[in-house]
């Protein structure tokens, strides 16, 4: 029997974020309904100013709306077909 | 939480008393001032009286966020800074993107500070924690290190206005930074933060916070202009290189002037010193981005040769290294990067300051003032220019008068004002001289003096030549202005248009653009119009809104704006055309370029440039002999107290 599965590849590269949290606000707004930056699945971690990893925590279902916010390229999300025999 | 995308609440903080108190942010108020720079408009005239000292603990600072901050709404990050400005002593609002999403998230719409502490602290406000921390720690420090140190000591997530040792200084010439890398405060908002020993304000947000009244109206409004900021094929170069994607045609147009205004930088040899590609090969840019902005114009810049290479800064615009600096001073790149830098950490307002070095090296050049007196070389190099500054910061000799700023240089120096160009105590970003277009006679009729308010017009009339079509294309569609008013603006028989009264409807939406929060630059404004904003304001807040209304708001917070200040003694006599733009021209090359009209290319003299005025006033409505709001314009915006 074959079965074929949609894998999805998230790619971050925290060099491109800018820090415009689009990508936080997303989150939010989808899983909580409301604008809310503590709750959040995506976080931006450095010191200071600088982003140096874009990390999805616990509880992310890839929904993909923080990779949809994303307009610098930071966040990339794609799908891949598996084909398992 | 919010149900709406207000926070719904005034924070007041007593510098004096230590005290705090919230009170609600009202429907009314909502309804007639949007937010920002409107309901900060309205919280001064209730706090202050027009007599206010600039510098004394009753002159009061209100921040305020836009309407829409805090939402995903593109490029809605703009906050705004009202206050009373020490250099001349009008009420205005500055504006600055980061720190108003923040402050939103920290629970609150506005925040208003009265008083003055007696020892050197910052306000810090979370939510229901909002308190006065020691700042001795921070105070003498530099705008860079000093926010460095408070993100190190709260954590990451805060937004910062900080002032810098110009501002702790009083100088009039000292300004704030938000987060390190936006300029607020142009005048002495500075020495207004130093006169209260306030260092910094700083928010960090809390779990309770906003919502979007209609999410289902908003998604597609989101969606429609982001997919237009994304198939704008400038956008990378705005994200990457900012205001620099525009700089070469400054080489042509001769917009960036040296020698104290009197000559434009023009030619291939300047723009292959200065031009974009100069900019590429001597600076590397990292995009930064304020809450929801997603064609960013702000850079963190590293000099990749020359002297300074390894020198890294974050700036408010890519290009004022060069606009502000390199070019106007015949520096090198890297040596514009270092002013810049120097100038931000300092707090200084780098557009008054340069302007009064090269002021003050005219003035020796013409023997108003010997050499002993201008001190230092009038070669323009980093390090005179970096002496100049210390020498200003520390109010040494002559160049002491200049933190005062420019109108402090005409009364005290015998001779100086025949060569100043100010209005109303600021230079004017944009010079008319070549042609008059809205974004030069805004520098005029700004109450607050010459600032860049309207410096970004759609279409930016800074470009000469562009067919009256497409500014009437613009009007009706970007503007909305319709019927009678289109008729005054737009003649048809020969084919031109009345800068004295399209001027006012820009003025009119770029304000009520900063009461929403949403960022006025032409690369991010063109994407918007008044209908679109109405939507997205009905969509975030459930309150219906038009575009008329949008732009009837806007009108009367500047009324609000000009009616302070009326009360302060501005009238006509205040909007004055500098007198070298009157009477002498900038030389673009061999060529004279003289204050000319738009359309006609006609030179504009005194007589000309005072029906300008009239009829820019009674486009407004107002008394025009005056200048001023008519007690009927007045009521028929429902501006009461006056």
């Amino acid at each position: 029997m074959t079965e074929v599965r949609i894998k999805k590849i998230a790619k971050m590269n925290a060099e491109l974020c800018t820090r415009c949290n689009q990508c936080t606000i997303a989150c939010g707004l989808e899983k909580f309904d409301s604008i809310d930056i503590e709750k959040q699945y995506v976080r931006l971690i450095g010191e200071s100013d600088e982003v140096k990893k874009i990390k999805l925590t616990k509880g992310c279902d890839l929904c993909g709306k923080c990779f949809d916010a994303c307009h610098y390229g930071a966040m990339t999300l794609t799908f891949k077909e598996v084909v398992r025999k | 939480m919010s149900a709406t995308c207000y926070a719904n609440k005034i924070l007041y903080v007593d510098l004096t008393s230590g005290k705090t108190r919230i009170e609600e942010l009202t429907e009314q108020v909502k309804k007639d001032y949007l937010g920002g720079q409107g309901v900060n408009l309205k919280l001064y005239a209730e706090l202050a009286s027009p007599d206010v000292e600039p510098l004394s603990p009753d002159n009061p600072v209100i921040i305020g966020a836009g309407a829409f901050c805090g939402t995903p709404t593109p490029s809605s990050a703009k906050m705004s800074a009202t206050t009373k400005y020490p250099i001349n002593g009008t009420i205005g609002t500055s504006a600055a993107c980061s720190f108003g999403p923040q402050l939103k998230w920290a629970g609150y719409d506005n925040v208003c500070i009265t008083g003055a502490s007696d020892k050197h602290v910052y306000l810090y406000i979370s939510g229901d924690t909002v308190e006065l921390r020691d700042a001795s720690e921070y105070w003498g420090r530099d705008i860079v290190d000093a926010t460095d140190a408070l993100r190190e000591n709260l954590g990451r997530d805060i937004s910062v206005i900080c002032i810098g040792q110009a501002g702790e200084r009083l100088l009039n010439l000292g300004m704030s930074l938000v987060d390190k890398v936006s300029t607020l405060g142009r005048g002495g908002m500075g020495a207004v933060f130093g006169s209260k020993k306030l260092k910094a304000i700083v928010v960090q947000g809390t779990p309770e916070i906003l919502n979007i009244a209609n999410p289902e109206a908003f998604q597609p409004l989101q969606d429609g202009v982001v997919e237009t900021l994304l198939a704008d094929p400038n956008r990378p170069t705005w994200v990457n290189y900012g205001l620099m994607g525009v700089a070469d045609s400054w080489f042509k147009g001769g917009i960036m002037l040296s020698d104290n205004k009197r000559k434009a930088i023009i030619g291939e040899e300047a723009k292959a010193r200065w031009g974009l590609d100069a900019f590429k090969d001597q600076i590397e840019t990292q995009p930064w981005a304020p809450p929801s902005c997603i064609t960013c114009d702000k850079s963190k810049l590293k000099v990749k040769k020359g002297k300074y290479a390894g020198l890294e800064t974050l700036q408010a615009v890519s290009n004022e290294v060069v606009a502000n600096f390199a070019g106007p001073l015949g520096l090198d790149i890297d040596e514009g990067t270092k002013l810049a830098d120097v100038y931000n950490r300092l707090g200084f307002d780098f557009m008054d300051t340069i302007n009064l070095i090269e002021l003050m090296v005219e003035l020796y050049e013409n023997g108003v003032i010997t050499s002993e007196q201008l001190e230092i070389s009038p070669e323009f190099t980093v390090e005179s220019v970096l002496d100049a500054t210390n020498k200003i910061l520390n109010r040494e000799g002559i160049w002491g008068i200049c933190a005062d700023g420019i109108m402090a240089v005409e009364k005290q120096i015998p001779g100086a004002d025949k060569y100043t160009i100010h209005q109303k105590g600021l230079m004017p970003f944009a010079d008319g001289r070549s042609n008059l277009g809205v974004e030069s006679l805004g520098m005029i009729t700004l109450p607050r003096g010459g600032n860049a308010f309207t410096l970004v017009a759609q279409p930016s009339t800074a470009i000469p030549n562009i067919p009256t079509r497409v500014i009437r294309k613009m009007a009706e569609f970007h503007y909305g202005i319709q019927g009678d008013a289109l008729a005054r603006i737009f003649n048809e028989e020969d084919d031109s248009w009345d800068v004295a009264r399209f001027l006012p409807y820009i003025e009119n939406y770029n304000t009520a653009m900063n009461c929403i929060g949403v960022c006025f630059r032409f690369f991010i404004s063109k994407h918007y119009n008044v209908d679109t904003i109405a939507k997205f304001y009905t969509a975030l807040t459930g309150t219906e809104m038009t575009g008329q209304e949008f732009m009837d708001a806007g009108e009367r917070v500047w009324n609000l704006q000009k009616t302070l200040n009326a009360q302060t003694g501005q009238t006509r006599k205040d909007d004055k055309f500098p007198k070298r733009w009157l009477e002498e021209p900038i030389m673009k090359g061999d060529k004279e370029a003289w204050l000319e009209d738009y359309c006609s290319g006609k030179r504009l003299g005194y007589d000309e440039t005072e029906e300008i005025l009239s009829r820019y006033y009674a486009e407004r409505g107002w008394n025009v002999e005056k200048g001023i709001p008519s007690k009927e314009k007045l009521r028929a915006l429902n501006i009461s107290g006056f």
